[in-house]
C-alpha cells in the first residue's frame, strides 16, 4: 500500500499539519528536536492506535490542547483509496472522568478498536527498537502481539479478552488472599470446610436468616476454575498463534540475516512459555494442559496476589549461533539482528495481507554500513519509505552520489522535507 | 467552565449527575427543563419517584421488582413451575417475556460476579436462589441466561459447580446472530461466537 496523505491536529509539536505523498522514498531532514520522528510516529499509530515511543496518549498531545487527531490516506494494492483516523480526547475536555478515544474507517465511526487493526500497515525500525533484543520479555511479546494482531483480528481480539479475564482473576486471587489472613484469626473457614452450613441444611423461611445462610463452601481451585475455564481458552489461542508465527519468523529472519550480513552466522528464535506445549498440538489440548497448569499454581497464585504463569509472562529468546543474543552478541550484531526481525515482519505482513506495508526507518540509516544499507533497500524496493536523518549533509556524507547513499542503488523517486519547529517544508 | 449556581439548583444538577448516563451538561439541561416546568408537572416526578422507591420491593420468591410479593409471575397459575430462567437485570425478565415463548419462572440475580468491582457471589441473589431449590423441589431445570459477557459467563459457570451436586438440569442459552439484522451489522464477538457454536443443517 502507499501512504497518500497525512494529517494532524494538535499531535506532539504540530497543531496543524497536511502533507501528500507519492511512492517512492520520503526524507524527513532537519535539526534533533525540530518533530522529525514525532511524523513517523503519527504514521506507525495509525496501524495500532499504539505510538512506538510511549502508551501514554496525554504525551502525544500538543502542550496546551486536550486532544490529538492522526488521519492517513492510502492506497491499497488491491487499488481502493481508504482512510483511517485516530483521536485521543482528554477527559477534562469531556466533563467526564474517563478519556475517550475516538477512531474512523473511511469516516464512518469504529467503537471497537480491533476493527482497526489491520486497516493500515506500516513497519517501523527505530533506536528503541534495540530493546527487542536487549531489553525485557515485554517488548518481544508486544513484537510479537503487534505482528500477528496485524494480520489476525481473533488474536487480538483474544488479547483483549485474557488481559480483562487477567485482570478479574487477580482480583479474585488477592480476595481470597485477604479472606485467608482474616480467617485464620477467626478460623471460621475451618468451620464450614467441616460441614457448615450449605445446600445440605434444613430450609430456612424468614428473610433474615437468608444473611445468614452460607453459599456451600469451595476450593480455592472450585472458585477460581469460573474464571480459569475461560482464561485457558484465550490462552491456547494466544500460545498456539505464537508458537506458529515464531516459527515462521524465526526462518524468515534467519534468511534476511545471512543476506543482510553475507555471513553463516545463524539467528534463531525460542518461545518460552510453560513448558509442555508445541505449535503441533491443538488448541483444545493446549487449554487442557494451560488449565491443569493454572489450577496447580492456584496456591502460588493466592500467595503472589497474581497469576504467575500464561502468555502475559512469557518470553521469546533471541540466540544467535545458539546462544542468548542478549549477552552473547555485539551491539553492532545486535542491530543486525534486529533489521532482521523487522525485515521479517515486514515479509510476512506482505505474505499474509497481500499488501506491501510502508516502511518507516527513523535514524537507523546512518547507523548501517554501505551493504547492509543497499541490501536493506534492495528487500522494500517495492515499498514505500519515510526516512528522518539530521541534516542532509550528514547524510551524504563521504557520499558522491546522495541519491545512492539513500537509494542503494534502486531506481527510486526521492522527496526531501525541511523539518523546522514543527513546519515541514518539501524542497 | 464550571458555573455557579443557588445551592437548590446546584443540589438538583448534582442529583441528576448521579444517574447513569447524564454527564454533567445534560445534567444542567434536565434541571432548568425540571425548574421551567409548573409545579404540577415537576412534582408528579418527585411523586413518582417516591412512590416507587416506596412500593416497589423484591419478590420474596424471584427476587424480582414488584409491588405486590409475589410477584404476578410467580403467583400465576399459568406457568410452569419446574423451569426456573436465571438472569442479571429485572430488565431481563421484561425482555424474555416479550418473547412470550417461556412460560416457566424467573430468578434475577441483581448482577454478576465480578472481583474487579469486589462483587462475589455473595452480592447478588444466589443465596436466594438455592434456598428456593430447597424449597421447590419441583424445579426440575435451571436455564442460565447471563449476559454474554465475561463476567456472564463467569457467573453461568459458577452457577452451574453450584448446581451440579444438586443434580438439577442446568442449561445455558446459546449465542448467535440476532435474527432479522443483516449479517453485516452482527459484531465481530457475536459473530466468531456463532460461527464457533455453528450447527449442521
Amino acid at each position: 500500500m502507499r501512504l497518500t496523505s497525512l494529517k494532524l491536529t494538535n499531535f506532539r509539536n504540530y497543531g496543524k499539519l497536511e502533507l501528500s505523498f507519492e511512492d517512492g522514498i520520503h526524507v524527513f531532514y532537519g535539526d534533533n528536536a525540530q518533530g522529525k520522528t514525532n511524523l513517523l510516529e503519527a504514521i506507525f499509530l495509525c496501524t495500532c492506535a499504539r505510538s512506538h515511543r510511549t502508551g501514554r496518549d496525554e504525551e502525544l498531545i500538543l502542550h496546551g490542547e486536550n486532544f490529538y487527531k492522526s488521519e492517513v490516506e492510502f492506497l491499497t494494492d488491491r487499488g481502493l483509496e481508504e482512510k483511517v483516523s485516530f483521536a485521543y480526547i482528554q477527559a477534562e475536555a469531556l466533563n467526564s472522568s474517563r478519556s475517550l478515544r475516538k477512531m474512523s474507517y473511511n469516516d464512518i465511526e469504529v467503537s471497537n478498536i480491533s476493527e482497526m487493526i489491520g486497516l493500515f500497515h506500516a513497519v517501523i525500525f527505530a533506536p528503541e527498537d534495540l530493546q527487542i533484543v536487549k531489553g525485557g520479555p515485554g517488548g518481544r511479546r508486544r513484537f510479537l502481539d503487534l505482528l500477528i494482531s496485524q494480520i489476525s483480528r481473533p488474536y487480538f481480539r483474544a488479547l483483549q479478552r485474557y488481559s480483562h479475564l487477567l485482570s478479574q482473576r487477580n482480583s479474585l486471587l488477592k480476595i481470597i488472599r485477604e479472606r485467608g489472613s482474616a480467617n485464620r484469626s477467626s478460623s471460621k473457614r475451618t468451620d464450614m470446610a467441616a460441614g457448615g452450613p450449605g445446600l445440605a441444611t434444613e430450609a430456612k423461611d424468614t428473610a433474615d436468616d437468608i444473611e445468614t445462610l452460607e453459599l456451600p463452601p469451595m476450593t480455592i481451585q472450585e472458585e477460581l476454575s469460573v474464571w480459569d475455564r475461560s482464561l485457558a481458552a484465550e490462552a491456547a489461542h494466544i500460545l498456539k498463534q505464537r508458537l506458529d508465527y515464531v516459527e515462521q519468523i524465526s526462518n524468515s529472519a534467519s534468511l534476511s540475516l545471512a543476506y543482510l550480513t553475507d555471513s553463516n552466522e545463524e539467528l534463531s528464535l525460542k518461545y518460552k512459555g510453560i513448558g509442555g506445549i508445541s505449535h503441533l498440538q491443538s488448541e483444545g489440548e493446549i487449554a487442557a494442559i494451560f488449565y491443569a497448569r493454572l489450577q496447580r499454581s492456584a496456591e502460588d497464585d493466592v500467595f503472589r496476589g497474581s497469576t504467575s504463569l500464561g502468555p502475559h509472562r512469557d518470553d521469546l529468546e533471541v540466540n544467535l549461533n545458539e546462544y542468548p543474543a542478549r549477552t552473547y552478541a555485539s551491539q553492532g550484531q545486535q542491530r543486525s539482528l534486529v533489521l532482521s526481525l523487522k525485515i521479517a515482519e515486514l515479509l510476512l505482513l506482505r505474505e499474509r495481507t497481500g499488501e506491501r506495508p510502508i516502511l518507516l526507518l527513523d535514524d537507523v540509516m546512518s547507523e548501517l554500513d554501505s551493504k547492509r544499507r543497499e541490501r536493506l533497500l534492495e528487500i522494500v524496493k517495492d515499498h514505500q519509505v519515510f526516512m528522518t536523518g539530521t541534516d542532509k549533509e550528514h547524510m551524504f556524507e563521504n557520499n558522491d552520489d546522495p541519491t545512492q547513499f539513500l537509494t542503494g542503488g534502486q531506481e527510486r523517486s526521492m522527496y526531501f522535507y525541511y523539518v523546522k519547529a514543527g513546519s515541514v517544508t518539501p524542497v | 467552565m464550571a458555573m455557579r449556581f443557588s445551592p437548590a439548583i446546584t443540589r438538583l444538577i448534582a442529583e441528576l449527575n448521579k444517574l447513569p448516563g447524564i454527564g454533567a451538561k445534560t445534567a444542567q439541561r434536565l434541571a432548568f427543563h425540571i425548574l421551567a416546568q409548573d409545579n404540577e408537572q415537576a412534582l408528579a416526578l418527585a411523586d413518582a419517584i417516591r412512590d416507587a422507591k416506596q412500593d416497589v420491593t423484591l419478590c420474596s420468591e424471584c427476587c424480582n421488582l414488584t409491588e405486590d410479593d409475589p410477584c404476578d409471575i410467580c403467583r400465576s397459575q399459568n406457568r410452569d413451575r419446574s423451569v426456573v430462567c436465571v438472569v442479571e437485570n429485572p430488565r431481563d425478565v421484561s425482555v424474555m417475556e416479550r418473547v412470550q415463548n417461556f412460560d416457566g419462572l424467573y430468578h434475577v440475580l441483581h448482577g454478576a460476579i465480578s472481583p474487579m468491582e469486589d462483587i462475589g457471589p455473595e452480592d447478588i441473589k444466589l443465596r436466594e436462589l438455592l434456598q428456593r431449590l430447597q424449597q421447590h423441589q419441583e424445579i426440575e431445570e435451571i436455564i442460565l441466561a447471563m449476559n454474554p459477557s465475561i463476567e456472564g459467563e463467569a457467573t453461568a459457570l459458577y452457577i452451574a459447580r453450584l448446581l451440579h451436586k444438586t443434580g438439577i438440569k442446568t442449561t445455558q442459552l446459546s449465542h448467535g446472530i440476532p435474527m432479522g439484522a443483516d449479517l453485516e451489522y452482527a459484531d465481530a464477538e457475536t459473530l466468531s461466537r456463532a460461527l464457533k457454536n455453528r450447527q449442521e443443517l
